[in-house]
C-alpha cells in the first residue's frame, strides 16, 4: 500500500510537467502578445518590454526560466496588473475559491446522499419522484442559468440575500447564493449515483440474509446498505471536488466573489502568461492530488480492494 | 433422401422470435417512456439542425423595427399573437433565434462526439490490442490529458486561437467544437480499452487469430462491433456535457459571433431585461434544459436496454 501511494505521488510530477509544457507551448504559439492594447504601443516600447520580461528568448529558454523560478516559489510577474506579482494575485484569491468550493462540496454531500437514499428506499413512490425531480433540475440547469434565476428570485424579488459581495464568515448571507448555485449540479450527480448504488445493494444476498434473520429495518439500511452503497459514490467525490474548485469561475464572475477563477478568462485574453500558467498548474495539481486521495481512501473504506 | 435439395428450408417462424441483442435492446428501449420522450425531442432537435431555417417563422436576424417602435422600443412579450415567444431588444423573433441556436447546439452534439470517437477509439483500441509498453504509454498520456482542467483548457484553446484561420471558420464555432472534443476523448479511450481487454481473451478472437486474420481486421470486425453497446451509451451521455460546455462558453462570449447566437448567448443577452421581460432568459434556459434532459434520458434508457445483466428482468 505504501509503495502504491509513493508511486502515485511520484507520478504526479511527470503529469504536471507535461501539462505545463503543453500549456506553455500553446500559450506562446497563439498569435498576439501581452502588449496588444486598444492604443497601440510603439514598436520600441514593445521591444523594450519584451526584453525586460525575457519574452524575446526562444520558448524553451523561457520555459526553463519559468520552471527555475517556480521551484523557488516565484510565479513571476503579471503583465496586466503590473503593480502585483502572480503570487499576490493567487495568494489573495485562492482562499476564497477553496472556501467556496469546499462549502459547495459539503452542501452537495449533505443534500445529495440523503436524497439518493430516500429515493432508493421509497423506490417508485412519491419521495422517489420528488428526489428524482430535484436531481433532474440540477442536471438540466447550467450553473449560469441557475445563478441568474437565484439572483432574481432571492435577491431582487425577495431581498433575502445580497446580490454580490463576499466577506467570508463576516457576511454569511452573501455566501448562500453562490454556494447553492455551485452545489446544484453536484447534488444532482451525487443523488443519482447514490440512488443507483442503493438499488443495486438492495438486491444483494447479505441484505436478504439480514432481512430474513429479522434485523430491524433501520439497522439493515444504516449498517448493511448505506455503508456498502456509498463505496462507489466515493469515487466520484474526488473529481467532483476538483470540479467545484476549478469550475467556480462563472459563479465568481456572476456574484463578484473575489476568488482566482475570474482572473482566468481575462488573463487568457490579455496573454497574461504568468497568471495563465499559475492557474493551470494549480488546478491540474488539485485534480491530480484529489484523484489520488480518493483512490487511497477507496482502499481504506473497502478492504476488498488491494493495490499493488 | 429423395428430395434432399428441397427439404432443408430454414424454419422461418423461429427466426422472428430469436432474441438478438439489438432486437431485445430495442424492445426494452421502447418500453421506457422517458427514453422515448427524450428520443423524440432529440429527433426534433436534429430536424431543426437540418431544416431549422425552413420551419422558423422569421429569419433569425430579421429586426421587426415597426413592431418594436409600436411597443415603446421595449422587447415584445411572449404569446402576443405575432411572435410566439416574443422578441428581443432589437425586435428579433426569439423563437426563430432559438431554432437557429439549435443548429449550433446540435452540431456541437455531433461534431464533439465525432472528435471523441476519432481520437478515443484508436487510442483505446491500440492500448488494449498491443498491451505492454504501448498500453502503458498511451494510458499515461490519457492521464495527462485527464489532469487538465477541462473548461479552462477549452477556454485557453479557443481564446488563444481565436484570430487564426481555424478560429474564424464557421463563424467561430468550429474551434469551440474541436476544443471541447480534444478534452473529452479520455473517457472514451478508457472505455474502449476496458471493453477490448475483456473481449480479447474470448474464444472467437482466438479462433480468428488461429486462421490468420490480420490485427486490424480482428479489431475492426470482431472486437469493436461487440463493444458497440457501451460506446453508444457513452456517446449519448457525453452529448449533454458538450452542449453544456458550449452554452457556458457562449455565456462567456466565446464562440459564435453576432448576429448568430447560441442558446447560452441568448441567456446572456436576455439577462439585462430579466426584471421587465423575463421571457428572454426563461425560454432559452428552458430549451437548454430540455436538450440536456432529453439526451440524458435517452442515454440512460439505452444503457438499461443494452445492459445484458438486465436481460429477462423487466
Amino acid at each position: 500500500m505504501l509503495g502504491y501511494i509513493v508511486r502515485r505521488v511520484l507520478w504526479i510530477i511527470p503529469v504536471l510537467f507535461f501539462v505545463s509544457v503543453i500549456t506553455f507551448t500553446m500559450m506562446h504559439l497563439a498569435p498576439g502578445g501581452p502588449w496588444a492594447r486598444e492604443k497601440r504601443l510603439l514598436d520600441s516600447t514593445v521591444n523594450f518590454l519584451n526584453e525586460k520580461y525575457g519574452l524575446n528568448d526562444p520558448i524553451p529558454v523561457q520555459y526553463l526560466k519559468w520552471v527555475g523560478k517556480l521551484v523557488t516559489g516565484d510565479l513571476g510577474p503579471s503583465y496586466k496588473y503590473t503593480e502585483r506579482t502572480v503570487n499576490d494575485i493567487v495568494g489573495d484569491g485562492i482562499g476564497t475559491t477553496v472556501h467556496l468550493g469546499v462549502m459547495a462540496f459539503l452542501l452537495s454531500i449533505l443534500v445529495g446522499i440523503p436524497l439518493g437514499v430516500i429515493g432508493a428506499l421509497r423506490h417508485n413512490k412519491v419521495p422517489d419522484y420528488i428526489a428524482t425531480f430535484i436531481s433532474v433540475i440540477g442536471i438540466a440547469t447550467p450553473s449560469f442559468v441557475a445563478s441568474v434565476l437565484l439572483l432574481v428570485f432571492f435577491s431582487v424579488v425577495l431581498r433575502w440575500f445580497p446580490t454580490h459581495g463576499w466577506d467570508g464568515w463576516d457576511k454569511p448571507g452573501a455566501m448562500v447564493l453562490p454556494t447553492v448555485a455551485l452545489a446544484l449540479f453536484p447534488i444532482a450527480q451525487i443523488s443519482r449515483f447514490t440512488r443507483a448504488s442503493m438499488l443495486e445493494v438492495t438486491r444483494k444476498d447479505y441484505v436478504r440474509t439480514a432481512q430474513s434473520k429479522g434485523l430491524k429495518e433501520r439497522s439493515i439500511v444504516v449498517i448493511h446498505m448505506i455503508r456498502n452503497a456509498l463505496i462507489p459514490v466515493v469515487t466520484i467525490l474526488g473529481p467532483l471536488l476538483a470540479f467545484l474548485i476549478t469550475g467556480s469561475f462563472i459563479i465568481e464572475t456572476i456574484f463578484s466573489v473575489p476568488g482566482i477563477g475570474r482572473y482566468y478568462v481575462i488573463s487568457i485574453g490579455q496573454r497574461d502568461y504568468g497568471v495563465i500558467m499559475a492557474m493551470t498548474m494549480l488546478y491540474a495539481a488539485a485534480i491530480a492530488t484529489l484523484n489520488l486521495v480518493v483512490d487511497v481512501l477507496y482502499a481504506y473504506i473497502d478492504p476488498r480492494i488491494r493495490y499493488s | 433422401m429423395a428430395n434432399r435439395t428441397g427439404a432443408l428450408e430454414r424454419p422461418a417462424a423461429a427466426k422472428e422470435y430469436s432474441s438478438s441483442l439489438w432486437g431485445d435492446a430495442f424492445r426494452r428501449l421502447i418500453r421506457n417512456r422517458l427514453a422515448i420522450i427524450g428520443g423524440v425531442i432529440v429527433l426534433s432537435l436534429l430536424f431543426l439542425l437540418f431544416f431549422g431555417p425552413l420551419v422558423a417563422p422569421y429569419p433569425y436576424q430579421e429586426q421587426h423595427l415597426a413592431d418594436l417602435v409600436a411597443n415603446n422600443n421595449q422587447p415584445i412579450g411572449p404569446f402576443t399573437g405575432k411572435y410566439l415567444f416574443g422578441t428581443d431588444d432589437l425586435g428579433r423573433d426569439l423563437l426563430s433565434r432559438m431554432m437557429d441556436g439549435a443548429q449550433i447546439s446540435m452540431t456541437v452534439a455531433l461534431v464533439v462526439q465525432a472528435v471523441v470517437l476519432l481520437i478515443g477509439l484508436p487510442i483505446g483500441a491500440a492500448a488494449a490490442w498491443y498491451g505492454g509498453k504501448i498500453d502503458a504509454i498511451l494510458m499515461r498520456f490519457t492521464d495527462v490529458i485527464y489532469a487538465f482542467p477541462d473548461l479552462l483548457f477549452i477556454i485557453l484553446l479557443t481564446v488563444s486561437f481565436r484570430d487564426t484561420a481555424i478560429g474564424s471558420a464557421m463563424n467561430g464555432v468550429l474551434l469551440v467544437f474541436v476544443a471541447i472534443g480534444v478534452v473529452s476523448w479520455v473517457g472514451m479511450a478508457r472505455l474502449v480499452r476496458g471493453q477490448l481487454l475483456s473481449l480479447k481473451e474470448t474464444e472467437f478472437v482466438e479462433a480468428a487469430r488461429a486462421i490468420g486474420v490480420s490485427d486490424f481486421r480482428i479489431v475492426t470486425r470482431h472486437l469493436l462491433p461487440n463493444a458497440l453497446g457501451p460506446m453508444i451509451v457513452a456517446v449519448t451521455l457525453g452529448i449533454p456535457g458538450a452542449i453544456l460546455a458550449e452554452a457556458t462558453l457562449a455565456y462567456l462570449g466565446i464562440g459564435a459571433q453576432p448576429p448568430k447566437a447560441s442558446w447560452g448567448k441568448l441567456v446572456v443577452d436576455g439577462q439585462q431585461y430579466l426584471r421587465s421581460e423575463p421571457h428572454l432568459v426563461i425560454f432559452p434556459a428552458l430549451i437548454i434544459a430540455l436538450a440536456l434532459l432529453s439526451f440524458t434520458f435517452l442515454g440512460d434508457g439505452l444503457r438499461d436496454a443494452l445492459d445484458p445483466k438486465l436481460k429477462g428482468k423487466q
